[in-house]
């Protein structure tokens, strides 16, 4: 096996189409080296991008908050301008793993792991975030929904393509988002349920909301149902109830030995969702 | 005394806190190969045909063992074979290879290669033509006549899929009559879970076999001596050519080796056999979770009957644990269920316990820290709550009440002790302030309610006169005074090694400074059974007194000699001689003459230990959140009477650590099977053990009532602190919720579950 | 095979290394480095902890090529000789070491942390330590060494 430490992303992308498929991109590698030692995959060719020069970094660029593909989770968690626009997102990317895996995971990497409930991704989830994805063809961008190709399976194909930055819109006036994880335990776990939503409550009325949970189907999951109930009218603790029963017409749960039966999913859900909404109402008062 | 009691820091400290201490994977020889096994997939199969030709063939591998190819002896691969006391005999049901695996992950070949990932590459190649058979899960369907034999051969003909036989235990009159006269009679029955002993070094070993017979196997088992006869026998080696030693440390074990690690150690040496070169094998993470004996989980049933007053009358209690496809321990820990679980922390005149080892095709089930007690002390501490609640009387009080005192009479066949019970309910109580606390499930209303529980107990401080229990030592003095001790207990953490050197001090009044044990080397030591039975510093106390007081004799008959003093009037201290009360001299001085006179000083001992009930109490505090069952553990107060503390320090953290095993055990930690899978706990991210970060406040509290059998007093410690904590969690959660559970452990599922049938949300 | 160049514990380091190895596998098998442990080899017992960049990163899953031109320090290289570091006395003086196998991974978070965080809170100590497995203590002795370690390396020990 090869291994290269790329110095940017074209030299990444160079080496990748130079190995026609048989190599891929590596960033932190907590679930590329797992899924190896599980023998899942064996690449010929290991692109190392956690040094790429135009991949670091987390900075605002006019109204957007833009994140380096190769920022770590501990980078982002802590992050001065993340903590005062998305502190949802500092939440849930200070809880994947521990905080060893979160100094070389990456966001990115997250969202290209496809699991479910990944909890930087869910975060990331309902914030409109934009992924930048360099190829053959050049850059193109792709949204939350497009990166899930179905489960545990991403839509960026990790051997001739790799996402160099994601971007998410600065929230404007009224508008808030949460990070809620129901879990068995604080590290080392998967949740066994996580939501994330934002909202626009302006004047006792929603413009807009959007509730992503998971895991109850690909990827996050829209809350579509509660998300139409709530549009135009109050965020009371009614509403906010109504919207978690809602939820679940969306939700489709499996059962799983550890982390939760179906059923107690299905029953536990619209808990979450109404906290969800609690904390998002909660900064905004 | 002027070491015990003191906080002397622990003499591997140095060791480990600078990573120069090793342990058994740290072990590199020479020309040393990687062992890997090949495992069965199946819960039950026969295997019709196994090709190893392409495994073979494989550069770099150097040997292939299978059933074909190995004795085909059987043997029990923990300590029973040879601690089981006439006339009983153990049970011997395993193998080195089966042909016909009784559980997923059940061995059947294993490969010696130059690197590791050669030897798995080896293990894929490894053709095996298997025929699957019908297999049993659940030891109550295990019993079923119709239910598929695990062990038809080694089963006991009598029962179905019983391993041994039943354990049953009586004492006084018959519960079943009793019941009838008592003005109120309760009855509990609980399901608990395996759970896994997840030390955090994987069973591993590094085995030598020399083609002229003999065998030198580091490893990690937490009993050297009784490995080292286990494999002369299982390999039909003299005894006197193997030699077992640790890495010199050992990380964890909590029972999970007390004989072979798994069959580490029977696997390396076969293979090392085989290729004439050392082999390394170690466990996987995930074959440590699930192809080595676990925690016995299963189903028990009590009915304790009382009068008004609140006097306990009559206990009768059955279990039905699942011991999994080999035997190992399986007998002996349904005893210890039955007696310390049940027998030994009340008074109860008419007593009755029978306890079924039950055969499933699944994992082994064998020891686990406390070893049955906790599983006996999770059946009778709610139903004494609950008695406590039919009665109208506090539970604290109901327990004290009826709490063994030195002068009771019951099941052991060893006086009690000197019984600290009460001071410890008192202790825990106060410690969470249950006057305060308790008892308020119907003022909540909330989403987040508060509750606190205790739960009493009892346990043993080593297996003698159960099992063949004994240990042996050998104390030297070197030749400027400083004292050598040789024993083949192991390090596997408590720090035992320091404990006890703390106690040889005091004992044979040489200086603890400069005082070193080896330890943990069958060739460096004589018999000890090892880590097992929270016997260590309380067994090996009593062999040091035998041997001190033979080398103190010695000491004093040889400068009695030589300074024509009388023996009977010399006395030694830390170190300095004294003859009625005048020194005469150090120890320094008198080794260092002796010497050149031909003399060292040297004393060995034998000896059987006695026994007493070490005894306890810990309460818990807990909060439930109604809406998703979530239960967290605030705060365990752990209250346990150690007789004499040795090393303060040492012994809290002994008690912190089965605390938090406690907890895990009650609220989080369970090994879920999945038919046709295994089970679905492989390795830590699956399987909820608490980190640091989510767990309660410990408070541990030493309580001293110098026990009379106890050398300085000292009562065993080891695995109590785990004992009492699943009951006294289950009993917090019925003060918050006002709902008693059956099941553990409480995970959010099984809360909500009860929470809604109960009607409470 | 590919040629490697990093830093550990202070000294320049050069070897030939399988690109397919893991740091973990390389301090313990090829430098002999063996106080660096393997509790799970998946990252999820933090046993195998060093430092790295003055990050804390559990080994076992660092592609051993990220090594490259990197800063590292490991259990080894925390003593100075016979003279021990404020943590590792810490840690005996505490009674936070009893099996000592996630004792140096233990060391390791609760230097990176120290190092870059003199005066942690609770809740930052338990972040640092959550992803260290200890089956033996309780945590309870351990998080009271970090807090006298700390305190000691606020007054210029080190």
């Amino acid at each position: 096996m090869q291994y290269i430490n790329a110095a940017s992303s074209s030299e990444a992308l160079a080496a990748l189409l130079k190995a026609d498929g048989r190599g891929m991109v590596i960033a932190g590698g907590t679930d590329v080296i797992v899924d190896m030692k599980n023998g899942k995959i064996h690449p010929e060719l290991l692109i190392d991008v956690t040094r790429a020069a135009d991949m670091q970094g987390i900075r605002v660029e006019d109204d957007k908050l833009v994140i380096g593909a190769a920022a770590t989770l501990t980078q982002i968690a802590r992050h001065e301008a993340v903590r005062r626009f998305y502190p949802s997102l500092a939440k849930g990317c200070g809880t994947v793993g521990s905080l060893q895996i979160r100094n070389s995971a990456t966001l990115a990497g997250n969202v290209i792991s496809a699991q479910p409930a990944g909890d930087g991704a869910m975060a990331l989830a309902p914030l409109a975030p934009v992924f930048t994805v360099l190829s053959a063809a050049g850059e193109r961008t792709m949204t939350m929904g497009e990166m899930y190709a179905g489960f545990a399976r991403s839509a960026v194909d990790h051997s001739r393509e790799l996402v160099t930055r994601i971007t998410v819109p600065l929230p404007g006036a009224h508008e808030a988002a949460s990070f809620v994880r129901l879990e068995l335990r604080k590290s080392l776990s998967l949740p066994m349920l996580n939501c994330a939503a934002m909202v626009h409550y302006e004047d006792g009325a929603v413009r807009w909301v959007r509730i992503t949970m998971a895991p109850v189907g690909v990827g996050p999951v829209r809350a579509a149902a509660a998300e139409a109930y709530l549009t135009g009218g109050p965020l009371t603790e009614e509403a906010m109830s109504r919207a978690g029963e809602l939820a679940l017409e969306n939700a489709n749960p499996r059962s799983n030995p550890l982390r939760g039966s179906r059923e107690y999913r299905l029953e536990t859900l619209p808990v979450m969702v109404r906290r969800a909404l609690e904390e998002c109402r909660a900064q905004l008062v | 005394m002027k070491y015990v009691g003191q906080n002397m820091p622990r003499n591997d400290g140095f060791d480990k806190a600078t990573g120069r201490g090793t342990f058994t994977a740290d072990i590199h020889l020479p020309r040393m190969l990687y062992g890997k096994v090949l495992r069965s997939p199946y819960a039950h199969a026969k295997v019709l045909s196994i090709d190893t030709s392409a495994a073979e063939a494989l550069p770099g591998v150097k040997a292939v063992c299978t059933f074909n190819n190995t004795t085909n002896k059987l043997w029990n691969g923990a300590a029973p074979m040879f601690i089981t006391p006439k006339p009983h005999d153990p049970v011997l049901d395993q193998t080195i290879f089966t042909d016909e695996p009784k559980y997923i992950g059940d061995e059947v070949a294993a490969v010696a290669a130059e690197s590791e990932a050669v030897a798995e590459a080896a293990v894929r190649l490894i053709r095996v033509e298997w025929q699957e058979l019908p297999a049993v899960y659940d030891p109550l369907e295990a019993i079923k006549p119709e239910a598929p034999d695990v062990q038809p051969k080694c089963a006991n003909p009598q029962f179905k899929n019983i391993c041994g036989g039943p354990v049953e235990l009586r004492f006084g009159g018959d519960p079943r009559e009793a019941f009838k006269s008592c003005d109120a009679v309760v009855e509990y029955r609980v399901k608990l879970p395996r759970v896994k002993q997840a030390q955090l070094e994987t069973h591993g070993a590094v085995a030598s076999y020399s083609p002229e017979g003999k065998l030198e196997v580091i490893c990690t088992t937490q009993a050297p001596y009784p490995t080292k006869m286990i494999l002369a026998d299982a390999l039909d080696l003299p005894v006197s050519k193997i030699t077992v030693k640790n890495g010199p440390y050992v990380g964890g074990g909590f029972g999970a080796r007390i004989g072979l690690s798994g069959k580490a150690e029977i696997l390396a040496a076969v293979l090392s056999m085989k290729s004439g070169r050392p082999v390394k094998l170690t466990y996987t993470r995930e074959e440590d979770f699930t192809c080595s004996d676990s925690r016995h989980g299963g189903y028990l049933v009590t009915r304790l009957g009382a009068m008004k007053d609140g006097k306990f009358v009559a206990l009768d209690t059955e279990a039905w644990m699942n011991t999994g496809a080999y035997a190992t321990f399986g007998v002996d820990l349904l005893g210890v269920c039955g007696a310390c679980g049940t027998a030994g922390a009340y008074e109860v005149p008419n007593f009755h316990y029978v306890g079924w080892p039950v055969y499933t095709n699944q994992m082994t089930a064998g020891a686990m820290r406390g070893f049955g007690t906790p599983q006996g002390n999770a059946v009778v501490e709610p139903a004494i709550e609950m008695m406590a609640q039919k009665l109208g009387i506090d539970s604290l009080e109901l327990r004290k009440m009826n709490a063994t005192t030195p002068e009771s009479k019951n099941w052991f066949p060893f006086p009690p002790g000197s019984c600290g019970m009460n001071e410890c309910l008192d202790k825990a109580a106060n410690a969470i302030d249950w006057a305060e606390k308790h008892g308020q499930a119907a003022r909540q209303t909330g989403r987040i309610r508060r509750g606190v529980g205790i739960s009493g107990g009892t346990h043993v401080s080593n297996a003698a006169p159960f099992c063949v229990d004994y240990n042996t030592v050998l104390l030297r003095i070197e030749r400027d005074g400083t004292l050598f001790v040789n024993s083949s207990i192991p390090e596997i953490g408590p720090g035992s090694t320091t404990a006890c050197l703390q106690v040889a001090a005091d004992l044979t009044g040489v200086p603890y400074q400069n005082a070193v044990m080896k330890f943990g080397d069958t060739d460096a030591a004589s018999f000890d059974i090892g880590s097992h039975a929270t016997r260590t510093l309380y067994t090996v106390s009593h062999v040091l007194a035998k041997a001190a007081e033979i080398l103190r004799r010695d000491v004093f008959a040889w400068v009695g000699a030589k300074l024509d003093l009388d023996p009977a009037a010399l006395d030694m201290s830390d170190g300095v001689i004294t003859s009625g009360g005048k020194e005469v001299g150090s120890i320094a001085e008198v080794a260092s003459a002796a010497h050149l006179q031909g003399k060292q000083f040297i004393a060995t001992a034998c000896n059987v230990p006695p026994n007493c009930l070490p005894f306890y109490a810990q309460a818990a505090e807990v909060e439930v959140d109604m809406e998703t069952g979530m239960v967290k553990v605030l705060k365990v107060a752990a209250a346990h009477d150690v007789g004499r503390v040795v090393n303060p320090l040492l012994c809290e953290g002994q008690i912190e650590g089965g605390v938090l095993q406690g907890v895990g055990y009650a609220t989080r930690e369970e090994m879920t099977y999945v038919e046709g899978k295994g089970f679905y706990n492989k390795g830590f991210h699956s399987y909820m053990l608490p980190t640091a970060d989510d767990r309660p406040d410990i408070v541990p509290i030493l309580v001293e009532n110098p026990d009379p059998s106890g050398v300085f007093g000292i009562i065993g410690i080891g695995e109590l602190g785990v004992n009492p904590t699943l009951a006294a969690i289950g009993n917090a959660v019925e003060d918050a919720t006002g709902v008693r559970f059956h099941e553990f452990p409480l995970t959010p599922g099984r809360v909500l579950d009860g929470l809604k049938a109960a009607g409470k949300v | 095979m590919a040629e490697l160049h990093t830093t550990i514990n202070g000294e320049a380091v050069a070897a030939d290394v399988d690109p397919a190895m893991t740091l973990a596998e390389f301090l313990r098998e090829k430098l002999y480095l063996t106080g660096t442990k393997i509790g799970c080899g998946r990252g999820e017992c933090g046993a195998c902890t060093i430092i790295m960049n003055g990050k804390s990163v559990v080994s076992c899953l660092i592609p051993v090529m990220r090594a490259e031109g990197a800063v590292l320090q490991t259990i080894e290289g925390v003593a100075n000789g016979r003279k021990l570091h404020p943590i590792q006395e810490e840690f005996i003086n505490k009674g936070a070491i009893q099996c000592g196998f996630c004792t140096p991974g233990m060391i390791m978070s609760s230097k990176a942390l120290l190092d870059a965080n003199p005066d942690p809170t609770r809740e930052e100590i338990r972040e640092a330590l959550g992803g260290n497995v200890c089956r033996c203590t309780g945590y309870v002795n351990i998080e009271q060494a970090v807090n006298a370690a700390a305190e000691r390396m606020r007054k210029g020990e080190k």
